[in-house]
């Protein structure tokens, strides 16, 4: 009995060790942002930039948390060193790039708008007649109606906490235009009464994950590094495809037979899964 | 989206339906407990207190409800940030201080409605005054809080919804999920969603009547008071 | 024999207005003395002062050798004035039962707390005082439902488990309706026949006059006389007492 206590206690110590042997990481998000960050039926936090986040910590060692925290709220927590990372689909701009430090560029966001199903409006007369558009509150897209309201465009830019309540204004006619990411618009287009009508892709559009300024912590190398792995490796590719082109209602059974792989660290296995899954 | 599969959504989150249920419950036990804990001696100090001691109490009070819960959330989260306070510390001084500062006042007008015989008649029995307040003062100011306090609870176990912006996942916040998860059933959830609050507040409404009623002193406050609001 | 109770030099001033003005008066043990006067005269406050629930400005008080009060030295020795209060009863003129209590925990709430009684003595001790003003079939009764006579005996019961050298009775009678008044007095004759030392502040007239060993008539803060009944109520008093005692006798009945 004795002995089996002691290799109990020898295993907890070794089990204790590895876990102290990785950095710890913690990475905040908004969970609400289907296709990058969302959370399926079992509430994991599922989604693009948290496949890239857990693959990078098995490729830098690190041992990862992952926080879902207010959209608004998170900068605040990185800066209050609540957060070490953030990884929520962030439009790098001049502002942002004062209070924290960015990743390299890992994605492109555009403009897709949304309008009710009915609606006569298309490209050419949407930012006109002082129409109300809306979007998801410090997003690349509500920033981008921002300032354009600002520069005298004939719009009323209406802010909204989360997407499924700019859609629900949208479907009730309180708000024109609905306006986001192309693979988050593609399906909202299927599930709700709205149809995309076009896309704009502005300056200055990419997005990057961020870590605290000055990077404390050493971790801008690793994300850099990392994505420059998952794209030469071919993971990327797969992981994009898997996502933009699959039904992301699928996610709950498609993470739950993918994630043994990841967590074996498969990564290439964990895409390639997870792709013929949510594309079936 | 089909009203069938928008229940079949329901139904397959349960589970995150409960866990946010169970959260709500215990954030709102959490933050009316730290309350009354709190509250009891604001509400003596500014009756019975020196004059520091009611001047301190009395801004206490003043600025715990003076502010809106969402900015003391922030300024404990983000503000107590070099003591790297964790969210549910933060939410906790946050919403406890600010529920103490409103029940300081439910039981500082129960205290002041209580004759002011009693303590005299406490003291002339040679009871010192502390001992006065907990065995006469206390008593009988407990039993006439009951029903204003149930009101506290019902205000409470709502603004629990308030703790997500300092990353609790409460019920809202898992509301929120299986939103964004079924990709837009809004207001079918969110209507199960005020359904739970509702049955919550219903709940703790029928306690607190009941609490009343097995308390009630014949002749004494308004028995079961608490029980007529629902 | 050095008395029982002595109150030297009373004054105590409310809203600038010097509501006693040079009080002093003895007890021996097992007298009863009544302080009448018209109203807004301080009797009240005068009793008050002699347990210090109200704080006079100057004068002195002694129970039984303990300095209570003393305003004639410029630093008062340490008084322990619960340990004080514990021995001075007060009977209220609205009762002031603890409504939360029954009875019986009203009777037995300052034995286990303030004597440090068991609570088994407690009940023992409680119920002797409630059989003895009568009410033993209401130990468990609380005090809402009680009549205004019930509740003022209880209020007597509870002075007395306390085993007071003194009580203090602050117009007992005033707050009851007139056929409530006899049961209450009916206790207090028996009280001080049986030698209980009671200071009683009171309109009734017929109880002073049959109880009291002396009379002490206050008026504008001041004794105006201090002496027995059967000297008090003959011809020989000053006019003010007689026109008072008049009007009394008319509200109250006299006798």
């Amino acid at each position: 009995m004795f002995k089996r206590i002691l290799v109990a206690l020898f295993a907890v110590v070794c089990f204790a060790g590895s876990a102290i042997a990785g950095q710890k990481v913690i990475v905040g998000t908004s969970a609400d942002w289907p296709f990058f960050e969302w959370v399926d039926k079992k509430g994991n936090i599922v989604g693009f930039d948290m496949d890239v986040m857990r693959m990078i910590a098995h490729l830098k060692g690190w041992d990862l948390t992952i926080k879902d925290i207010p959209y608004d709220s998170l900068m605040p927590s990185l800066k209050a060193g609540k957060i070490d990372v953030i990884a929520a689909q962030t439009n790098i701009t001049p502002e942002r790039a004062k209070q924290v430090d960015f990743s390299d560029p890992y994605w492109t966001a555009d403009l897709a708008i949304l309008v009710r199903n009915d609606s006569k409006r298309h490209m050419a007369n949407i930012f006109t007649d002082n129409l109300k558009i809306g979007a998801q509150i410090g997003t690349t897209q509500a920033n981008f109606l921002e300032n354009a309201a600002k520069d005298g465009a004939e719009i009323e830019f209406k802010g909204y906490e989360s997407n499924d309540l700019i859609l629900m204004d949208v479907k009730a006619g309180r708000t024109d235009a609905f306006i986001g990411d192309t693979p988050v618009a593609k399906v909202f287009a299927e599930t709700w009464p709205v149809k995309m009508i076009g896309i704009l892709v502005p300056d200055n559009a990419d997005c990057g994950f961020m870590v605290q300024k000055g990077d404390p912590d050493k971790l801008l190398a690793d994300i850099n590094s990392g994505v420059k792995e998952l794209r030469s490796l071919g993971i990327w590719e797969v992981l994009t495809n898997a996502y933009a082109g699959g039904d992301l209602k699928n996610i709950t059974n498609c993470y739950a037979g993918a994630r043994g792989l990841m967590e074996k660290g498969d990564l290439k296995g964990y895409a390639k899964n997870l792709e013929t899954c949510m594309t079936k | 989206m089909e009203t069938s599969s928008g229940l079949m959504i329901i139904w397959e989150s349960w589970p995150m339906f409960l866990s946010g249920t169970i959260t709500a419950v215990q954030l709102c036990i959490l933050f009316l407990g730290v309350g009354v804990v709190v509250a009891v001696p604001v509400s003596l100090s500014q009756i019975y207190g020196g004059k520091s001691l009611k001047f301190s109490a009395s801004v206490f009070e003043q600025v715990f409800r003076g502010l809106p819960a969402l900015v003391l959330l922030f300024l404990f989260y983000f503000g107590l940030a070099e003591l790297d306070v964790s969210p549910l510390v933060a939410a906790t001084l946050a919403m406890g201080l600010r529920s103490a500062a409103y029940q300081s006042q439910i039981f500082r007008g129960a205290i002041l409605s209580i004759d002011s015989g009693q303590m005299v008649a406490a003291r002339s029995i040679g009871m010192s005054r502390i001992r006065a307040i907990k065995c006469v003062i206390l008593p009988q100011a407990i039993r006439l809080a009951i029903p204003p306090w149930s009101n506290e609870f019902a205000n409470m176990i709502k603004d629990t919804s308030y703790v997500f912006v300092v990353g609790i996942i409460e019920l809202m916040r898992q509301g929120r999920y299986v939103v964004a998860g079924s990709f837009g059933n809004a207001l079918l959830v969110y209507s199960v969603i005020a359904l739970i609050y509702l049955f919550l507040t219903y709940c703790g409404l029928f306690l607190m009547g009941r609490l009343s009623k097995k308390l009630a002193i014949p002749g004494f406050a308004s028995a079961g008071a608490a029980m007529e609001r629902i | 024999m050095e008395p029982l109770l002595k109150v030297e030099n009373i004054e105590k001033t409310y809203d600038g207005k010097k509501v006693l003005n040079g009080i002093s008066f003895e007890m021996e043990k097992g007298n009863t003395k009544v302080i009448i006067g018209p109203s807004g005269t301080g009797k009240s406050t005068l009793l008050r002062c002699v347990n210090r629930l109200s704080e006079p400005e100057m004068g002195k008080v002694i129970l039984d050798g303990q300095v209570v009060l003393d305003k004639t030295v410029e630093k008062e020795p340490r008084i322990d004035l619960n340990a004080i209060r514990s021995q001075v009863g007060m009977v209220f003129q609205n009762f002031n039962l603890f409504t939360h209590l029954s009875v019986l925990g009203n009777v037995t709430l300052g034995l286990t707390q303030v004597k440090g009684m068991k609570r088994k003595d407690a009940v023992e001790r409680a119920m002797i005082e409630i059989d003895r003003v009568g009410l033993a079939d209401k130990k468990d009764a609380y005090p809402a439902l009680l009549s205004g006579g019930q509740q003022q005996r209880v209020s007597i019961a509870r002075a007395l488990a306390m085993d007071p050298k003194v009580i203090l009775f602050d117009e007992p009678t005033s707050a009851l309706d007139p056929e409530l008044i006899g049961e209450v007095l009916q206790v207090m004759i028996k009280l001080a026949k049986e030698g209980m030392t009671m200071l009683c502040v009171t309109h009734e007239i017929g109880f002073a006059r049959s109880v009291a060993d002396e009379i002490i008539f206050l008026d504008e803060g001041k004794v105006l006389a201090h002496e027995p009944p059967e000297q008090l109520f003959s011809n020989n008093s000053s006019a003010r007492i007689r026109t008072f005692l008049k009007k009394i006798s008319e509200l109250y009945g006299g006798e």
